[in-house]
């Protein structure tokens, strides 16, 4: 396996989870399944914040909800193993991962007011999955919404865990889904996009949030965006998933400092600049391959300003410096 | 082989599969006199009361009619009342509806108001008011369900003219200096008439059962005139000796109301946009 | 100047029967103008007023004291051919690609609408103007066949500004156009905007609550919060130095 993770990762931490080989499916009729995710290997260690990045179409987002059984009617994972504490996360039955999901890993769903049930008051729902998977007294459960409340920074928490989803803000909102995600204190969190709904000083505050969190309970964090920006001032490691595939990986700084994908490189340039923007934003040429448009090579290719012949075979994912993977022929 | 291959069975495939009984319906009525292996109204004291057999399939009444004649005769009646009574209720609803969602406020309230009330009559209650002014009738009958019917196609109308009005797609004609009366009638009433003739195809079938629920009573067709809902009731009479004088019109009832229903449904993937090829 | 706006207010009164207090100030005193050629940008967050702002311009919500002309003339005393006439030289375009075409007719046939309004093109060329303007918005022609659903979001975004484009408007109002795209769409059309804007040479009002899309597109910028403008001027001068707390905030969070 020359993309499997490696045991080590920032500070020496341990691993948490290691995907390898992840093929996610679509299931077609009478036409072979198309994949949506293409031999997916990914790390993520013990208090790492780890951004997967990608666009529409990437197939970031299924890759997060394969982990936790959470796969839409008629995609399934096909191939692979995620290895998480020493159980394939993949091999679990549904049972066993109605355990694991919330008490061992949670998700930040992205929208923030449908996540939530209108009719229920707020606490009730923070402190729901400890009432699914404890059977600690109900003052007790009490006691540890308003606590939890009061870590994602809710004003006057007592008073708030009363109130219906409608009565808070969005900001709020998606500050109570995330003290629901902790309510258990999972050691690994999925965040799906939290914040693309959100004003942008909300947004800045729940990044901030989400810091805080791993420094005081050690979480670590699987943070899925499309956002650059994002990524790039919270998380630690990153992946860019293009068309089903991880393109390139690395420590933050090595990617953005020097990214060495095209596509990463590209999407950069997309990106519009606070300050200095040139006349012209660079763009991409034409689409993102479907997941049932097999083509010869690189999947990028098409697309790609640096193409060349070597290019019509499949360049595999390669380490280019420490720590530093890309799937890309030139770099 | 090819052909059914090629048709959007998530599309049509509802459609399809009820078509043969609706079909069955619509023709039955439409060639009633032709297809009758007897005249429906005569009389034959030599056959009363005979059960099914190969010269009468669904056996004979009290009068030594012929069963299956007298169904197909009265799948007429339930034919006209079902879609006179939609046509009504589909046309008045939606002119209400229409007008109460374009023009709003006032007009709205005092439009919806009288629907609300329209709507609290008991379809059977309203039948009986008109007829005891204006007499028995299949007429009077389609009439009273016709009314009945427009509160519902009314409201239906409004909701959904309603949210299309807050589309950005509206918006964008409004900008574009589209005409008013244009707008509803362009852009509004398209998206209207599919949830109108969904539900067009289940109040057609409910139109069926309440006009033999009325014949039943007595208030519909009148005898000799056939109706499933007269035979059935002549044939409580005789549930002992001869069953299948209730239960053959009892079949063509269930089978027409379950078809349009299921019709209902199919019309709907038919006419969703996400569903064409 | 192109528009003109004077102490504008709004207030949304939060349901008439239960009659509580002033309700909701959406516009609270606001006033600016736009050149002809000009690309103002309009920044703040959601219930700022930012939108609202643009609704009023485009003559779709009433405002209540104030006054906001366009060519010199008020819009809110416009009826009859005045109107007709400012509605197609004012077009908007807005955030939702999904829902910004009827799902009913086919994406050439609503662009269609524009020139058939407009009267300037004889029925049987309108085919081939739709296929220009598609072609100018960088779509295939062949796409107006289509169904608004069978195309990409972004396709959806091009094909509305080619809507807008076929009545051949003097100013263009931006409701968020791109927060809903990917970045690399995002980024196409961007270009696109500016592209045209030097081709057809309308001008531009954009609505967003991104700092640095503005700060690509427009030249001045107005910064609102809570029904106000707190701030405004030259887009850079305004990045570089910020001067309400504000202004500051939204500033820190897009570096």
């Amino acid at each position: 396996m020359a993309e499997a993770a490696k045991p080590s990762g920032r500070d020496g931490g341990r691993t948490l989870l290691a995907v390898e080989g992840l093929q996610i499916e679509l299931e077609r009729r009478a036409q072979p399944p198309a994949p949506i995710a293409r031999n997916v290997s990914l790390r993520v260690d013990e208090g790492e914040i780890v951004g997967l990045i990608g666009e529409s179409g990437s197939g970031k987002t299924v890759t997060a909800k394969s982990l936790i059984g959470l796969l839409p009617d008629r995609i399934r994972v096909a191939a692979g193993r995620a290895m998480y504490r020493g159980r394939d996360l993949f091999a679990l039955t549904p049972q066993q991962m109605r355990a694991v999901r919330g008490a061992e890993i949670s998700l930040i769903p992205q929208d923030a007011l449908h996540a939530l049930n209108p009719v229920q008051v707020i606490g009730r729902q923070v402190g729901e999955p400890v009432e699914v998977h404890t059977n600690r007294p109900a003052a007790d459960i009490r006691d540890l919404v308003v606590r939890l409340l009061e870590r994602v920074r809710t004003p006057d928490p007592r008073a708030r865990a009363g109130d219906y989803p409608h009565q808070f803000s969005g900001g709020m909102q998606q500050r109570a889904l995330t003290a629901m995600a902790l309510s258990m204190e999972p050691p690994l969190i999925l965040a799906d996009e939290p914040t693309t709904a959100l004003d942008v000083t909300i947004q800045a505050e729940i990044i901030a949030l989400i810091r805080d969190l791993r420094a005081q309970t050690g979480a670590s964090f699987l943070f899925i965006s499309h956002d650059l920006g994002l990524v790039s001032s919270l998380c630690d490691r990153i992946y860019v998933m293009y068309a089903g595939e991880i393109v390139e990986s690395g420590a933050r700084d090595g990617i953005f400092g020097r990214p060495r994908h095209p596509y990463t490189h590209a999407l950069m340039g997309a990106a519009p600049r606070l300050l200095g923007n040139p006349e012209r934003l660079s763009t991409i040429p034409g689409r993102i391959p479907q997941p049932s448009e097999e083509m010869a090579g690189c999947r990028f290719r098409d697309r790609c300003p640096r193409v060349e012949s070597r290019c019509a075979a499949p360049p595999a994912l390669r380490e280019v410096a420490e720590g530093h993977a890309v799937r890309c022929w030139l770099a | 082989m090819t052909i059914l291959r090629r048709v959007n069975w998530r599309r049509y495939g509802l459609v399809v599969a009820t078509l043969p009984a609706v079909l069955l319906v619509f023709l039955a009525s439409a060639f009633a006199p032709v297809i009758s292996p007897y005249d429906p109204y005569a009389l034959d004291v030599l056959v009363m009361l005979e059960g099914p057999s190969a010269g009468h399939l669904l056996g004979t009444d009290e009068l030594g009619r012929d069963i299956l004649s007298r169904v197909i005769q009265a799948s007429r009646t339930s034919i006209v009342v079902g879609l006179v009574a939609v046509l009504i209720g589909a046309s008045g609803g939606t002119l209400i509806g229409m007008l109460a969602a374009w023009f709003g406020g006032a007009v709205d309230a005092v439009l919806m108001r009288f629907m609300d009330i329209v709507f609290c009559f008991p379809a059977i209650l309203l039948a009986v008011i008109l007829m005891a002014n204006l007499g028995t009738s299949v007429l009077n009958a389609m009439l009273a369900i016709g009314i009945i019917f427009i509160p519902g196609f009314a409201r239906l109308t409004r909701a959904v003219a309603q949210t299309v009005q807050r589309q950005p797609f509206l918006e964008a004609a409004i900008c574009l200096g589209v005409p008013g009366r244009r707008i509803v009638t362009r852009e509004i009433l398209p998206n209207v008439i599919g949830p109108v003739l969904v539900e067009a195809a289940v109040a057609f079938s409910y139109a069926v059962l309440l006009e033999s629920a009325l014949s039943f009573l007595g208030l519909g067709a009148q005898p000799p005139e056939p109706s499933w809902g007269n035979m059935i009731n002549t044939g409580r009479g005789f549930i002992d000796q001869a069953p299948w004088i209730s239960l053959a019109p009892g079949a063509a009832l269930f089978l027409t109301v379950f078809s349009f229903n299921l019709l209902g449904d199919g019309l709907r993937d038919v006419l969703d946009p996400k569903l064409r090829g | 100047m192109l528009v003109q706006s004077q102490n504008v207010r709004k207030t949304f009164r939060a349901g008439r029967l239960l009659r509580r207090g002033s309700g909701v100030v959406a516009l609270d005193d606001v006033s600016f103008s736009l050149a002809e050629g000009e690309s103002l940008g309009v920044v703040g967050e959601s219930g700022s007023g930012k939108s609202t702002l643009l609704r009023t311009i485009l003559r779709l919500t009433p405002y209540d004291t104030g006054s906001i002309t366009f060519d010199g003339k008020e819009i809110a005393a416009m009826d009859g051919d005045s109107l007709r006439r400012f509605r197609q030289r004012v077009q908007p375009v807005f955030q939702n690609p999904y829902s910004t075409f009827n799902p009913r007719f086919s994406v050439g046939a609503s662009i269609a609408l524009g020139f058939d309004l407009l009267g300037n093109v004889v029925k049987s060329a309108i085919p081939g103007e739709v296929a220009r303007l598609l072609d100018d918005v960088g779509l295939d022609p062949d796409l107006a066949r289509s169904l608004p659903h069978q195309l990409s979001g972004g396709q959806r975004q091009r094909a509305a500004i080619a809507r807008a484009l076929a009545v051949q408007p003097d100013l263009l109002l931006l409701d968020e156009p791109t927060s809903a795209l990917d970045v690399s769409v995002q980024a196409q059309v961007l270009n696109l905007f500016k592209d045209l804007q030097v081709r057809y040479g309308f001008s531009m009002i954009l609505v967003t609550h991104d700092l640095p899309v503005v700060t690509f597109m427009c030249d001045r910028l107005l910064v609102m919060k809570s029904g106000a403008i707190v701030e405004r001027g030259p887009t850079e001068a305004v990045v570089r130095a910020p001067e309400s707390e504000y202004t500051r905030e939204l500033v820190s969070s897009a570096l």
